[in-house]
């Protein structure tokens, strides 16, 4: 027995270093491919349903075992070797799916646009909401309306004495992961007086199984427990109702009656790096419960479209009111800190501890100071978090830098605070959490991006690209140098530029289009050439690295394609 | 002539402008098309990677390892699926999590009683708003019984005023007993029988947000036999012997009971203070009926402690506490036996002993304990203690010979003060583990 699990250790050990060996990547002019395929009609799948307490059990101990006891995953962690996520292009980036749909990063949104989020328009205030369905589940106060024009809406409140808390940062924490590229509803912060509610009639509600009558006593008694201004409107954020809802999403695994869902979850790069979004806004309390599923098409046909759901608990609120202090720097229940913390005997300090009695109510215990990115854990383990990459990060980090600063005003902006000092200093928190992301994350690959490639008319080619970390202000300057090669062989070394572009002379291309005119014939050779950019830094505290471009000769009409860039930590 | 050459030169102008500029922009959009642009035509259809050799080899011993933990994780889904999804699930776990359900299994074990088993009845606001209607019966291996009837009126910590009036018969069938004052010896161990019966009435005044009034009256039988345990001398005429009793100091009593007390609070916030303290004082006078109307005494507790805040939310707790029995006339009443003399050891002070280690008239003891924060309603603590009994505090006091015991443990807190504390203590004769619900320090 004991010889069959070393030789199926040493095996594994084994084939695991013989699958590292570096070698160029299978492309084709067909790549990069920026769309994944699977929206295709389907049968509609079962309703999934959702278990708050088997989630949290379930993540907290049997994933956590699961992941220690899979001798690949421990075996690569082990030795430095994670697995990559599986749905990404060449390029290197995430695909549009039904996932995810890239947004602001490659194509900034205007103010307007980012305001709106993934709405149109905020709820019709012209006429009467009837309250047509009271809130089921959850800890907030709310009821669903219907608008004058029929649109539905969950209304969410913010809690007496922390005006602006809850409902202000689900509505920035709604337009982030909107324009990041994930499929959110529509959120509104609207404002309404309690004269213009009606109550739908016959509508009831269930008490300890029973069905009672909802009453304007019902809807009073709701209402006296949420904030009020003076003059009797209601601060609301108003999220539209998402069509034909089939239950929550899993962060692992895939659905077995849903063959367009081709992934498992934890292997999703928009999924993993969603961490680098949650601990940008604190969303401590990402679970399966939170996301759901949408049936898009008819009964008969369609695809599901993933959602993420319910900010509720994000930056300084746990539902509608201030989030402790520990929130985002522990699990639930961690057992592992747990265990620290006694052994320590209290004489080690939490960052939390140190963190300072609320200053705006709006803004609760969200803050810049004592938050370390990579120290950051959701409620309880999510495995698809686990199992980011450097480069996943990398990803992340970039869909969260993208915001710029008036990107973050704009955002701010959709919260309606009243007071502006609770505006600027939001925006002062955003913004330096934003910056500690892009220094703990950007650091761990090449941050050139966005890459080009034209020719200058007089043979040579132009390879420009995006230095992430010099446009995003976090270095002052880099110099990258260039290497072209094919088949294995230099064929020459470019000088270095401090240029966010490098030039491959027409001499160089000539060499390149000879070398592979000699390769030609060789049905097993591609018309495949490495330009490799490497980036020194004058700061000593951001590595070297270096990062390939794939370019693609096409020989017919004599162009250049790029088709693969490839990261190295 | 002026306008037309104005004309020329401006349409010139502006041409070689629009040129340029066309050039300016096509050339950036060229570059910045293919950066930016993403070709969202170009589809492919999605598919797994080809997994290598070694991971596919991996997932055998990788299934067979987590094939015990998946057998654990179906049945743990089982449960969670009746306790949580399922509606009576669910109310019997907020039953015991939360007592209102009418009924409460009591399973417990220590090593004197064996394992307990019985089952506790609750009803809550049955004649008042507040009221709780306590019925609890349990029995253990070694045939400890007990049977509690309680009201209450008021809550605790929410009313300004609070009744209980309880009723409890209690049967320990292996009491310890070491023999009386300090020098007792670990090694001279019997144990006896005691029932004791109680009908008891306390109440609780809160004058002010600091200063509670306490009152307690109540009557009380205690009958002594034969212990259990046949290690041990348990035969009570050879108890007798052992350590030179006289007859009164074993000898079963009943009697009345009545006194007040003071407490005085200071302390910051009910939920893990941090700083403040408490001074409780309380007499009772005993009143013996029937057989033992020669019982007259007083027993008097005092206990003071003060927290202060070493940083954050680390807090020293410094703690003295002292319990006296005196009797009205010593020359006409009879000494009260050892069993209700003050007692040191176990969860009356000095853990790191057993229970009722130490029993003379008087007891002194003093603590200090450093807690910290673990987790939301969880501290941890560390203690170290010194205690003595003493025949007499005027002619007995001494500073020589006094009793130690440290440990630490955690602590987990509710809304209004302690709910349980799990504690490991030390000393020079044994290491006990205890877990208490309730308040303790």
């Amino acid at each position: 027995m004991n010889r069959l699990w070393v030789t199926l250790s040493i095996t594994t050990v084994m084939a695991l270093f013989i699958g590292c060996g570096s070698s160029a990547p299978k492309l084709t002019p067909e790549d990069p491919h920026w769309r994944d395929n699977d929206a295709r009609p389907i049968p509609k799948p079962e309703e999934s349903s959702e278990s708050i307490a088997w989630d949290a059990v379930r993540r907290g101990t049997f994933n956590q075992i699961q992941q220690l006891l899979d001798v690949d995953r421990s075996t690569r962690i082990i030795f430095g070797n994670r697995q990559e996520s599986w749905n990404i292009n060449s390029y290197d980036e995430v695909p549009n799916s039904s996932w995810f749909t890239n947004r602001h990063y490659f194509t900034p949104l205007s103010r307007k646009k980012m305001m709106s989020g993934a709405g149109t328009a905020p709820p019709d205030t012209t006429g009467t909401w009837v309250v047509s369905r009271p809130k089921v589940g959850g800890v907030t106060p709310g009821f669903w309306i219907t608008d004058p024009k029929g649109d539905t809406y969950i209304l969410k409140f913010d809690r007496i004495g922390f005006p602006e808390l809850a409902t202000g940062a689900a509505a920035i924490a709604g337009r982030v992961f909107h324009a990041a590229g994930y499929f959110v509803a529509e959120e509104h912060i609207s404002y309404f007086h309690r004269d213009s509610l009606e109550i739908k009639e016959g509508l009831t509600y269930k008490v300890d199984g029973e069905r009672v009558l909802f009453t304007t006593e019902t809807l009073d008694g709701i209402l006296a427990r949420v904030q009020a201004s003076s003059d009797g409107y209601y601060r609301v954020l108003a999220s539209k109702l998402i069509p034909n809802v089939m239950g929550p999403w899993s962060f692992t695994g895939t659905r077995s009656d849903d063959p367009n869902d081709w992934c498992p979850a934890e292997n999703r790069r928009e999924i993993r790096a969603l961490k680098i979004l949650c601990a940008w806004l604190n969303h401590w309390d990402i679970k399966d419960a939170n996301t759901i599923n949408s049936f898009v098409g008819n009964d008969d046909t369609g695809y599901v479209r993933h959602y993420l759901l319910d900010f509720g608990t994000v930056m300084g609120t746990v539902s509608d009111r201030p989030y402790g202090r520990r929130r985002g720097y522990h699990n639930y229940f961690d057992l592992k800190d747990i265990f620290l913390t006694s052994l320590s005997l209290g004489l080690y300090v939490w960052p939390w501890e140190k963190i300072g009695p609320i200053t705006y109510p709006e803004i609760g215990y969200f803050e810049s100071e004592q938050f370390n990115p990579k120290r950051w854990k959701p409620g309880y383990p999510i495995p698809p978090f686990e199992n980011m990459t450097h480069r996943d990060a990398f990803w992340g980090a970039k869909l969260v830098m993208a915001f710029r600063d008036d990107d973050l005003e704009a955002l701010v902006d959709a919260a309606y605070f009243t007071r502006p000092e609770v505006r600027t200093e939001m925006l002062r928190i955003l913004r330096e959490r934003r910056d500690k992301i892009g220094r703990a994350y950007l650091g761990a690959t090449s941050t050139l991006d966005r890459f080009a490639i034209s020719d200058d008319g007089n043979g040579s080619l132009v390879v420009s690209w995006d230095d992430l970390l010099q446009d995003w202000g976090l270095v002052t300057s880099g110099e990258t140098r260039g290497e072209v090669r094919f088949d294995g062989n230099i064929i020459t070394v470019l000088p270095r530029t401090r240029e966010q572009q490098i030039t491959v002379p027409s001499e160089t291309v000539s060499a390149m289009q000879t070398a592979w005119d000699a390769k030609r014939t060789n049905p097993d050779a591609s018309p495949l050439f490495r330009l490799r950019l490497t980036t020194e830094r004058s700061e000593s505290n951001w590595a070297t690295h270096h990062v390939d471009l794939w370019l693609w000769y096409h020989d017919d009409d004599n162009k250049w394609q790029l088709v693969g860039v490839q990261r190295h930590d | 002539m002026g306008i037309h050459r104005s004309n020329r030169l401006t349409f010139r102008s502006l041409s070689r402008y629009v040129a340029v500029a066309c050039l300016s922009i096509v050339t950036v959009g060229v570059i910045g098309a293919e950066a930016y642009d993403i070709d969202t035509t170009r589809t492919r259809d999605p598919r797994p990677p080809e997994l290598p050799l070694s991971t596919k080899l991996a997932r055998v011993p990788s299934t067979i390892l987590y094939a015990p933990f998946w057998v654990l994780e179906q049945a743990t889904y089982g449960l969670v699926w009746l306790g949580y999804e399922q509606q009576f699930g669910k109310q019997i776990i907020e039953g015991i999590l939360d007592p209102t359900l009418p009924v409460v299994p009591i399973i417990s074990y220590s090593g004197r009683e064996g394992f307990a088993g019985g089952l506790g009845f609750r009803l809550r606001d049955i004649a008042t708003s507040g009221d709780e209607w306590r019925l609890a019966g349990s029995y253990s291996q070694y045939n400890y019984a007990s049977v509690l009837a309680e009201a209450s009126f008021g809550r605790r910590n929410r009313q300004p005023f609070q009744l209980v009036i309880s009723g409890r018969y209690t049967k320990n069938t292996r009491e310890p007993f070491f023999g009386i004052g300090n020098g007792s010896q670990q090694r001279d161990e019997v144990n006896f029988t005691l029932e004791t019966t109680t009908l008891e009435a306390d109440a609780r005044f809160v004058l002010s947000q600091s200063l509670t009034v306490l009152g307690n009256a109540g009557y009380a039988a205690h009958n002594l036999g034969d212990g259990e345990d046949d290690d041990f001398v348990s035969d009570l005429d050879a108890i007798i012997d052992t350590f030179g009793l006289a007859t009164e100091d074993i000898a079963s009593t009943r009697y009345l009971f009545g006194g007040l007390g003071l407490q005085l609070n200071w302390e910051n916030q009910p939920f893990r203070p941090t700083t403040g303290g408490q001074i409780r004082a309380q007499t009772l006078y005993h009143q013996g009926v029937a057989r033992s109307d020669n019982l007259q005494y007083f027993r008097t507790h005092v206990e003071l402690y003060q927290r202060i805040q070493f940083f954050r939310e680390r807090v020293f707790t410094l703690l003295v506490e002292a319990n006296s029995i005196d009797v009205v006339d010593p020359t006409e009443n009879e000494e009260p036996p050892f069993y209700l003399e003050s007692s040191l050891g176990g969860n009356a002070g000095l853990y790191g002993y057993e229970p009722e280690r130490f029993i003379d008239k008087e007891s002194l003891r003093g603590l200090i304990e450093y807690s910290y924060p673990i987790w939301d309603i969880l501290d941890g603590f560390l203690f170290y203690e010194q205690g003595r009994v003493f025949s007499s505090f005027t002619n007995d006091f001494s500073w020589r010979n006094w009793r130690f015991s440290w440990g630490g443990g955690i602590r987990l807190w509710g809304a209004d003060g302690v709910i349980a504390t799990m504690r490991i203590s030390t000393s020079q004769e044994t290491t006990r583990f205890a877990f208490q619900l309730g308040a303790g320090l």
